[in-house]
């Protein structure tokens, strides 16, 4: 069932699941910092196109569908949990400065993750498109019609969370040393 | 004069066309304040893109596994049930779909691995003439990843069995229940 074509479709859904399943698990993960709620939400995702298959003209259609998707879903799974989370990050953050370590490569990861932490305190709007861009890889005319903006308005969105994480990572910064 | 700060931003994103990107790149090594800037513009994009990438391969056979039960629930809910999955999957009629009864053949020494609150019971174990051991286990249906994972984790391969009970209450809504609560009850 997997690896069977569907009428009107000349390719499996097997085959647009290898293709696309690593941008749509990235967008998932870079909105919402959590590596099991990727997970649920790209299930839901795929659950989805597999309930439309037939629908899509080409692979780069689904992709683009699908981003569509994961962006809505991952978003609203940010909104709904975003009041609880704040509380919890904020005792992490304050915690992980306590037992950093020396080694290298934890700095490193430990870089990453506030990185990621910095990325996950953009507001929603900021944050979707600085994500769609850098991780998914889309044209700001792309990202227009995935979020359902201009293009002029990606352009600023896109240079705003760019200056607020530089802003937010510098604080960090202060913060860690 | 000047370009905005949002251009240059859209620049270094390659969304600046002709004319306007020649004049920005000609601007910019002239311009102290904006090579400054699009310098800044620059480093953030780096950092964000030197992140390394989750790992994906893990999530990726997680997720298709859980895409191809969701089928299978599907598929049997319709008719359809296709023998695509390479486990053998054993459909009773009516279905419930409030629990999943596991049998599989087992060395004792697996038992052990049943992580402590995962959801998973042990209901019975059994011992074959033939010398095969017998497992039954239930577990609820959120916990079918978990139950995959276990028995991906248990380094057997021989016969796995899934089973949706062949008679149970059809529980649409509410929690998730175990399927003959008075067998597996002190036996974990
Ligand atoms: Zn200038």
């Amino acid at each position: 069932m997997l690896h069977r074509k569907k009428k009107n479709e000349n390719f499996t859904f097997n085959e647009v699941y290898e293709s696309v399943f690593p941008v749509v698990f990235k967008i998932s993960y870079r909105i919402t910092g959590d590596r099991g709620i990727a997970e649920d939400l790209c299930h839901e995702a795929f659950i989805k196109y597999f309930e439309r298959r037939g629908s899509f003209p080409s692979i780069d259609e689904v992709k683009f569908w699908l981003i569509r998707v994961i962006r809505n879903i991952s978003l609203n799974y940010e909104k709904r949990r975003a009041r609880e989370r704040l509380a919890i990050d904020r005792y992490k953050k304050v915690a992980k400065v306590e037992d950093r370590g020396e080694d290298e490569k934890l700095l490193l990861k430990e870089m990453e993750e506030a990185i990621q932490k910095a990325l996950e305190e953009l507001p929603y709007n900021l944050r979707e498109v600085l994500v769609l861009k850098e991780y998914g890889g889309l044209s700001y005319k792309e990202i227009g019609k995935v979020v359902g903006i201009s293009e002029s308005n990606v352009k600023v969105r896109i240079f705003r969370a760019r200056e607020k994480l530089s802003r937010l990572i510098k604080e960090g910064e202060l913060y860690v040393s | 004069m000047c370009p905005d700060e949002e251009t240059l931003s859209a620049y270094l994103d390659g969304e600046v066309e002709e004319p306007f990107k020649s004049k920005i790149a000609e601007h910019v090594k002239e311009c102290v304040k904006c090579s400054a800037k699009l310098e800044s513009l620059h480093r953030i994009k780096s950092i964000l893109l030197e992140e390394n990438d989750p790992e994906y391969i893990e999530s990726m056979e997680n997720v298709k596994r859980r895409i191809q039960i969701s089928m299978v629930a599907d598929n049997y809910f319709f008719g359809r049930l296709n023998s695509f999955w390479k486990r053998k999957v054993v459909l009773p009629l009516p279905i419930a779909i409030a629990a999943i009864v596991l049998f599989f053949f087992v060395g004792v020494f697996l038992i052990s691995n049943i992580p402590g609150n995962s959801g998973i019971h042990m209901m019975r174990i059994r011992t074959e003439p033939s010398g095969v051991t017998e497992v039954q286990v239930t577990a609820p249906i959120e916990d079918l990843e978990q139950l995959l994972k276990f028995i991906d984790n248990s380094n057997f391969k021989k016969e796995v069995i899934i089973k949706l009970p062949a008679q149970s209450q059809f529980l649409m809504f509410g929690e998730p229940a175990i399927v003959k609560e008075a067998e597996f009850s002190g036996v974990r």
